[in-house]
């Protein structure tokens, strides 16, 4: 089966000033602007077949949400290429965008003072979906996402876990094959992140949908998906099975003892 | 602790979590894990015992640490 995803040699550069520090300092910065390029991403490749879940995972600043954004089309590389379902996605955007569902954890993409449903409803107008699907998908997510109790609050009045369930909805409302989640656990406790967890995975079982997360939380790696992709100060530091990375990479074991209380 | 130094030899490293716990760690190359538990509960009086693996944790931090793989 050809890659739904695939990223060669991708390289994105941001360009920033340093700043000055003090009242002169930012004198300074008015006239004279010494620049810095920072490399986010260093020639990374990988490509991802239909219907895989893959983990993304780095720490802060590595170029995660930096390749995300490539991959979404929200950022335009410096050098590379970049291609996700046919389209490259930066160029197509607006016809790209109907193929993919994104969540970011860290913002809501819902409407902040309507009601859930409604802005579900405007989802469904802007993304054209038929009413049968509609109906057939938001009972799915209902179903295992349990929506019912809070469609029709306002978004600003429910809970992070709450809020994320939605988030997760919305995103996948027009049955899109590929999913961009960034960090779709962050801030949420063992209850609501099992429940997410699950989803996912009904998801990319019955739909085929290809699943790339990034996250902090191991658990979720080791719950979710069958590969890892590890990235460090933009390189691609790992890429494969996640059995395989404890077989490589584990170099120790670890005996844990109890003593018997002398007392 | 009387004991524990004898099993600390080459690659097994001792940690205390607390007074009646302990965790050793040891390579997985040089030590089989039935050659520690047998020095561990030769040499002292155990009451419970678990082996793991690494933790999944532990290896992504030194890989995030030395910015290399292996």
């Amino acid at each position: 089966m050809p890659p739904i995803i695939e990223v060669k040699d991708l390289a994105k550069e941001f360009r920033t000033f340093r700043r000055r520090e003090g009242v002169l300092g930012a004198l300074e910065n008015l006239f004279v602007r010494e620049y810095v390029t920072v490399r986010a991403v260093d020639r990374v490749s990988f490509s991802i077949a239909p219907g895989e879940m893959i983990g993304y995972i780095g720490a802060n600043g590595a170029g995660k949400s930096t390749t995300i954004k490539v991959l979404t089309g929200i950022l335009v590389p410096t050098g590379g290429q970049v291609t996700a379902y046919g389209y490259v996605p930066y160029r197509d955007r607006r016809r790209y965008t109907r193929h993919i569902g994104v969540v970011f954890g860290q913002r809501t993409q819902l409407w902040w003072d309507i009601a859930v449903i409604e802005s579900f409803k405007l989802l469904k107008e802007i993304y054209e979906i038929p009413e049968q699907d509609y109906q057939r998908r938001m009972g799915f997510f209902s179903e295992i996402l349990n929506l019912k109790e809070y469609l029709h609050t306002p978004v600003r009045k429910l809970s992070l876990g709450e809020r994320m369930r939605c988030d997760l909805a919305a995103s996948l409302l027009h049955n899109p094959p590929l999913l961009f989640l960034d960090e779709p656990t962050i801030g949420l406790d063992v209850v609501a992140k099992e429940r997410i967890r699950e989803f996912l995975k009904e998801v990319n079982r019955t739909e085929r949908t290809t699943v790339l997360l990034t996250t902090h939380d191991l658990s979720d790696i080791e719950e979710l998906s069958q590969r890892i992709i590890i990235i460090d100060k933009g390189h691609i530091l790992f890429d494969g099975d996640l059995g395989q990375m404890k077989k490589r990479l584990a170099k120790y074991n670890q005996v844990k003892f109890f003593l018997k209380d002398r007392s | 602790m009387a004991g524990l130094s004898q099993i600390q030899t080459d690659g097994i490293l001792c940690e205390r979590v607390d007074e009646l716990t302990y965790l050793m760690r040891f390579d997985r190359e040089q030590h089989s894990s039935a050659e520690v538990i047998r020095k561990i509960v030769n040499t002292l009086q155990v009451r419970d015992i678990f082996v793991e693996e690494e933790p999944i944790e532990e290896i992504v931090k030194r890989i995030y640490l030395s910015g290399e793989v292996g």
